[in-house]
């Protein structure tokens, strides 16, 4: 077959049609286009209205934003001596934090019972049901007068919010679990509780940070929300009363700060699911 | 001539399956009735015998299993017990190895087959560094067995479907040495996703379990030759019967078939003797062709086997008394 040597190649789009091969360099390129053309058109506008108005501060310049910036970061307050940046970071991430771990665990332990055990289900499915139908923006002020201005009310909206309905999926998701392995354990000799705990769990404990992955978002809504409403440090309460003297040059920064917290979380828990030991999960199932 | 439908044997108490006149079906929500499945079997299965059961697709083998594993209640029955009682739910006395393995995903494939050792080890055991060494070693040389060795760490998925199943049977069949349990086997088409070679292979080690453990197997195959191979009796469950009965009462299956067959030396190569093909071929002929159903009156010829009876009555075969084509069942 040596004689045989023939172009095996063929012309492949870079960027147009179904066969096209945009590659690692020219895709990421591809990529930031979008993102620089608008961050481009900003500039532009920015620059246009401090031609108008020196003191504009709808629509700050880089520069403005960085010096505000540079001020909360390294200058403290004059009343409470904190750097508030990062007493802002810390509380909101603590709130978050708290209200996540609770919904996990609650919806963890609780999932897998509803999802497993159907006298459980019977009691307590109509009542979860019904609070994942509630809102939990519209009970907000419900909240902060049942369990004060504190942190407490900031944690149970978070909790509450994402964990009724983390609830419901890990127990739909034990529910449709195939039951030919609950019946092999139990042929195995394993006892109702085994099944659960050694059969069970395991399995929706990867399935369980996939949820938490999922609900990163409405738990920073509600982080944010409850900050706006009521408390005296925290991203959302900043952005919010920053919004009084229309400071845009800390508010956009904060706003890309916060983005950036929620996409470094995902990232870190993707990064558990890719640790060995849950090597057997997301690989194709049939 | 008189007829007689061949007697129920004497129950002896060492029955591992007695079952008489069992129905068992599923509510048809197209039809709003429930339809039958299992039609008025009659079995009865003693301790230490090797059952083959075979039939056309659909007839409900895997029914019957669930039923005798306890996964459903039959629905209506003179008698079922399965080791000596109504069938609670699973557990450890009857062992199961299913169709789709049923694997559990988050244990590599040592993790699994010693998972039936974890869960029956007594407390002192389950502390016991010498007993755990022992069961790592049994569920090594299980391994061995199924040619396995390379796989021990591997998650299930990425296993193809034939190593999926031989964990499967290393699953169920690794307790029997340490723990004498499960009493009743049942096997769901366990070798389906076996190639030749392996099936083989498996085949004689399982025969050698049994040999050396004698517990009872109901062996569910597509396979007629394993079939014949393995068992030391052949049950066939057929939907392709009739009677002289209404089209309603001949839904579902029953047992038109239960031949013994002869021991024999542990050698594929009996398969290849004429006597062994013509059986293979009998059965295919008779019990699953749609188009020539065998009739009720029929059956006792080839309820062969000592154990083997039904409950035949006269209006299920009233032309053929009749006419006198109904054969007097033989006397026990």
């Amino acid at each position: 077959m040596e004689n045989s040597k023939i172009e095996l190649k063929r012309s492949v789009p870079l960027f147009w049609g179904l066969h096209a091969r945009p590659g690692m360099v020219f895709g990421r390129v591809l990529g930031l286009l979008p993102v620089a053309f608008l961050l481009g058109l900003y500039m532009f506008a920015s620059h246009s209205r401090h031609r108008v108005n020196p003191d504009d501060k709808l629509m700050p310049s880089l520069h403005q934003m960085y010096n505000e910036m540079k001020t909360i970061i390294t200058v403290p307050d004059k009343r409470s001596g904190k750097i508030l940046f990062w007493a802002d970071t810390k509380a909101s991430l603590q709130r978050l934090g708290l209200g996540i771990g609770i919904a996990a665990a609650a919806s963890y332990f609780m999932g897998i019972l509803m999802g497993m055990l159907p006298g459980f289900r019977a009691l307590f499915a109509p009542l979860v049901t019904g609070l994942s139908n509630i809102n939990p923006l519209a009970i907000l002020v419900i909240i902060l007068v049942a369990l004060g201005v504190g942190e407490n009310s900031k944690v149970f909206l978070v909790a509450f919010g994402i964990g009724i309905p983390m609830m419901r999926t890990i127990a739909g998701i034990a529910e449709r679990m195939p039951g030919e392995l609950t019946v092999k354990a139990l042929t195995l000799g394993a006892s109702q509780y085994q099944v659960l705990y050694r059969i069970v769990a395991p399995q929706m404990l990867p399935r369980l940070i996939d949820l938490i992955r999922v609900s990163l978002g409405a738990a920073w809504i509600f982080v944010i929300a409850a900050e706006a409403v009521a408390a005296t440090e925290g991203l959302g309460y900043r952005i919010y009363l920053q919004q009084r003297y229309m400071n845009m040059a800390l508010i956009i920064p904060y706003v890309i700060y916060i983005s950036l917290l929620a996409y470094g979380s995902d990232l870190a828990l993707q990064g558990i699911l890719k640790l060995p030991c849950f090597r057997w999960y997301g690989k194709t199932e049939d | 001539m008189e007829f007689i439908p061949k007697p129920k044997p004497p129950v002896t108490g060492n029955e591992a399956l007695h079952l008489e006149d069992a129905f068992h079906g599923y509510f048809d929500p197209s039809v709003g009735r429930v339809r039958t499945v299992l039609n008025d079997i009659d079995l009865i299965v003693s301790r230490g015998e090797f059952v083959s059961l075979v039939g056309p697709s659909g007839c409900g083998k895997s029914t019957m299993l669930k039923l005798f594993t306890g996964q459903e209640i039959v629905q209506k029955a003179r008698h079922f017990e399965v080791l000596g009682r109504l069938p609670s739910f699973p557990d450890r006395s009857r062992g199961v190895v299913f169709q789709n393995y049923g694997l559990a995903p988050h244990l590599s494939v040592l993790r699994n087959i010693l998972l039936g050792l974890e869960f029956q080890a007594s407390l002192l055991q389950r502390f016991s560094r010498n007993w755990w060494k022992q069961a790592r070693d049994m569920a090594r040389k299980y391994l061995d067995d199924m040619r396995l060795s390379d796989a021990s760490d591997k998650y299930p998925t990425e296993l193809s479907g034939g190593m999926r199943q031989r964990v499967a049977i290393a699953q169920t069949l690794i307790t029997i040495d340490l723990f004498g349990m499960p009493e009743l086997i049942c096997m769901d088409e366990s070798y389906g996703a076996l190639d030749a070679s392996t099936r083989e292979d498996l085949q004689i080690f399982i025969l050698k379990l049994w040999e050396k453990y004698k517990k009872t197997v109901i062996f569910v195959t597509h396979n007629l030759e394993e079939a014949v191979f393995l068992g030391t009796r052949v049950v066939v469950l057929s939907q392709f019967w009739t009677s002289d009965q209404p089209a309603a009462q001949q839904e579902g299956s029953r047992i038109i078939m239960d031949i013994p067959l002869e021991p024999h030396a542990m050698s594929t190569e009996v398969k290849q003797t004429p006597e062994f093909k013509n059986l293979t071929k009998y059965i295919l002929d008779r019990g699953f062709n749609p188009k020539q159903r065998l009739h009720v009156a029929e059956f006792n010829a080839d309820l062969r086997h000592p154990n083997a009876f039904s409950s035949v009555t006269r209006e299920q075969c009233a032309t053929a008394l009749a006419d006198g084509s109904a054969a007097a069942a033989p006397q026990p």
